[in-house]
């Protein structure tokens, strides 16, 4: 089983090893929310004079917490997997984390070739998606938030 | 201890902390905007640090500091959730050291937005557009993202080291 395996153990042996990971998951959060919150502000038109070309770079450290958190999150699983699959906010969290990076993508594509404009009033279509993203994004961070309220530690 | 006994005492006489205490949702409510919170102030500090070193550099640095408002909006949530927090335990806070760490790196990371506002911005706006900043600049620009940074995962780590006065 799952809580049998040694990174189970490894994790939960020591408040450190556990909090150390949960503060890993909060730098790539940071890292990844962070950019796309400023993403989509700009497709809904604040910063005009900065082409989204350039919120580009931010991808490489978006991916960069991404995977950080994957790695991080995976470990926390294993401290308490059966539980967390139990629980509502994890499976909201895990189905908010898939649609809204499918969000993300459908933004890239709506954004096109217009991300070398400096100054572009983007249209309906892409500020739909990006309020869709930011909407995705912030239930991740909130159902997130409400596990460790909500999970049953038996 | 009896000085912050006292301040404990007079902090838990207050609505605010009465509020924090017997509300459920206000606590959970108040964690939920301090992640929101640090999303919003990283993510613009991402935007404008990494343009002073040098990524991003066909935005002018005037367009790149109209995220600063954002980052300061950022910051206003946390601070407010944050008092919040304090409020709900004081004892369990003033007797943590991680707490103080991070109260210290906050101030730090303070101190080095005013230098960069005051100091440095002025020279960030006449620098043509293109041209590499002088290298103070940049070293302010990478200690704020390093010291922002610290301050997620200290404040991450409060509960490793919170004492026998509980959260903090």
């Amino acid at each position: 089983m799952l809580s049998d395996s040694p990174v189970s153990a490894w994790v939960s042996e020591s408040t450190w090893t556990y909090y150390g990971m949960l503060a890993v998951h909060a730098v790539g959060m940071a890292a990844v929310v962070g950019g796309t919150f400023m993403l989509c502000l700009r497709v809904l038109g604040f910063g005009q004079g900065m082409p989204v070309a350039d919120l580009e770079r931010l991808r490489l450290v978006a991916w960069g917490g991404f995977f950080a958190n994957a790695i991080s999150g995976a470990i926390l699983f294993c401290s308490n997997g059966p539980r967390l699959v139990a629980n509502n906010m994890f499976q909201i969290k895990i189905a908010s984390i898939i649609l809204g990076g499918v969000a993300l993508w459908g933004l890239w594509r709506a954004i096109g070739p217009n991300r070398l404009e400096p100054v572009f009033v983007f249209g309906g279509q892409a500020k739909s998606i990006a309020i869709g993203t930011l909407f995705f994004w912030t239930v991740a961070i909130v159902t997130g938030r409400y596990i460790a309220y909500t999970i049953n530690f038996g | 201890m009896d000085f912050f006994f006292a301040i404990d005492g007079w902090i838990k006489s207050t609505a605010v902390s009465k509020l924090m205490l017997q509300s459920s949702i206000a606590f959970s409510l108040s964690e939920t905007l301090h992640f929101i919170g640090l999303c919003i102030m990283l993510g613009a500090l991402l935007v404008i640090d990494l343009r002073i070193l040098g990524v991003m550099k066909s935005t002018p640095a005037s367009v790149v500091l109209k995220f600063v408002p954002l980052a300061v909006l950022g910051f206003a949530i946390n601070l407010l959730t944050g008092l919040a927090f304090i409020a709900s335990n004081p004892l369990g806070y003033f007797t943590n050291w991680m707490f103080w760490t991070k109260m210290g790196l906050v101030t730090l990371a303070g101190l080095n937005a005013m230098y960069f506002t005051f100091v440095e911005q002025p020279r960030v706006l006449k620098t043509p557009q293109g041209e590499t900043f002088d290298l103070s600049t940049r070293i302010t620009a990478a200690l704020s993202l390093a010291i922002w940074v610290a301050v997620i995962i200290v404040g991450r780590l409060l509960p490793v080291t919170q004492g026998e006065y509980g959260t903090g």
